[in-house]
């Protein structure tokens, strides 16, 4: 019986071993973050991009949205006036993908950005850009306004820090690229 | 070749004390796997899915649609192309020492040649079957089931040959050293 007890407690063992993918440290959920950037919101909405949304932020970055990142998480009062938007998406980096949120005003300037996940390994060097969750040097930037890397986390040291900077602005400015896009078909 | 059974203690002990940490190593891989993939071909289809493929083409025009913030915060974890090429550069390596070690230890142990050969051709055909079929999954979505067996049947199979190799380090280095021949 023991020899048997041993044996399935081995095949236990056996079982296990499967190839997995590294998870992400999740600093701010998606949801808290659109609630709390857009805070005079009453309802929210998803929007999904079409393509001419799509078309223009690839001829303007040169990168082309996925499925997830082509939306917006709109905010409205209960009148319907539009409070701000969010947009989410991953941005990839030498020791994996980043996931950046950039709530936007009604204007299209900057209400606040943050890294919402980032892997254990780039942890050490994403943290030190944030200050009380978000990300320092862009707020209030206007969508013509490119977000400047050296301004983002003033005091963070290091060269991997003002590395993670450079991949979290170019982030920031797909970002920018989406809600221009977005608000200009919504001109149309 | 053969002659880890009758080394010294403390040979005997290293190759058994790192089998054990790798079991336990094992458990927490499992536990990673059960969090953040699947052990189902159909999970692992679903999680290494490509996020370009599965969709339909987008709309004409931008749709809305009202949505409950709360719901954002459900984490979907899904594995994206980058994701994906760096963890195939960190854990390929890391399998192919894992592999690199189990041989070392199986040439020590009393078997036939041909039982050596198969188990060694095993530890390195599992992480090339478990990675060719998360990126089978991410590439080809349509087919991302089959895949997604693929990379399954690749980790079961190196659990496989840690369970042989673990259990004949245990019998033949402590509980039947002695009295018996070289195979």
């Amino acid at each position: 019986m023991r020899r048997l007890l041993l044996c399935a407690a081995l095949f236990g063992f056996a079982l296990t071993l499967d190839a997995h993918v590294t998870p992400n440290v999740v600093l701010v959920r998606r949801g808290d973050f659109v609630k709390a950037s857009l805070s005079g919101a009453t309802k929210f909405f998803e929007k999904t991009l079409g393509a001419p949304v799509i078309a223009a932020v690839r001829a303007e970055t040169g990168w082309t949205p996925s499925g997830e990142d082509a939306k917006l998480y709109v905010g409205r009062e209960d009148a319907g006036r539009l409070v701000g938007s969010v947009v989410f998406l991953w941005v990839p980096s030498q020791h994996g993908p980043l996931s950046v949120g950039v709530a936007f005003g009604p204007d299209g300037k900057i209400l606040r950005a943050t890294v919402l996940e980032v892997g254990t390994e780039p942890l050490v060097w994403v943290r030190p850009l944030l200050v009380n969750g978000s990300l320092g040097g862009v707020e209030g930037l206007a969508l013509s306004q490119a977000p400047d890397p050296s301004r983002i986390g003033l005091l963070a040291p290091g060269a991997m820090s003002r590395y993670y900077a450079k991949v979290i602005a170019e982030g920031i400015a797909r970002a920018q690229s989406i809600e221009k896009s977005s608000l200009g078909a919504a001109k149309d | 070749m053969g002659k880890l059974p009758e080394s010294p203690f403390e040979v005997r002990l290293a190759a058994t004390l790192f089998l054990l940490l790798m079991g336990l190593a094992n458990v927490f891989g499992a536990w990673q796997v059960r969090n953040f993939a699947s052990f189902t071909p159909s999970g692992v289809a679903e999680a290494f899915r490509s996020e370009h493929e599965g969709h339909s083409m987008p709309a004409a025009v931008s749709e809305e649609k009202p949505v409950d913030p709360a719901s954002l915060n459900v984490e979907q974890h899904h594995t994206g192309r980058e994701l994906l090429v760096q963890d195939s550069h960190v854990h390929i390596p890391v399998y192919a020492m894992a592999a690199a070690f189990f041989a070392l230890i199986l040439f020590g142990l009393r078997l036939s040649r041909r039982t050596r050969i198969v188990l060694v051709f095993a530890a390195f055909a599992a992480p090339v079957l478990d990675f060719a079929g998360l990126w089978g999954a991410h590439l080809w979505s349509e087919s991302g089931r089959l895949w997604g067996a693929v990379a399954v049947f690749g980790g079961f199979l190196m659990g496989l040959v840690y369970l042989i190799l673990l259990v004949l380090t245990l019998k033949q280095c402590w509980f039947s050293r002695q009295g018996e021949g070289h195979a």
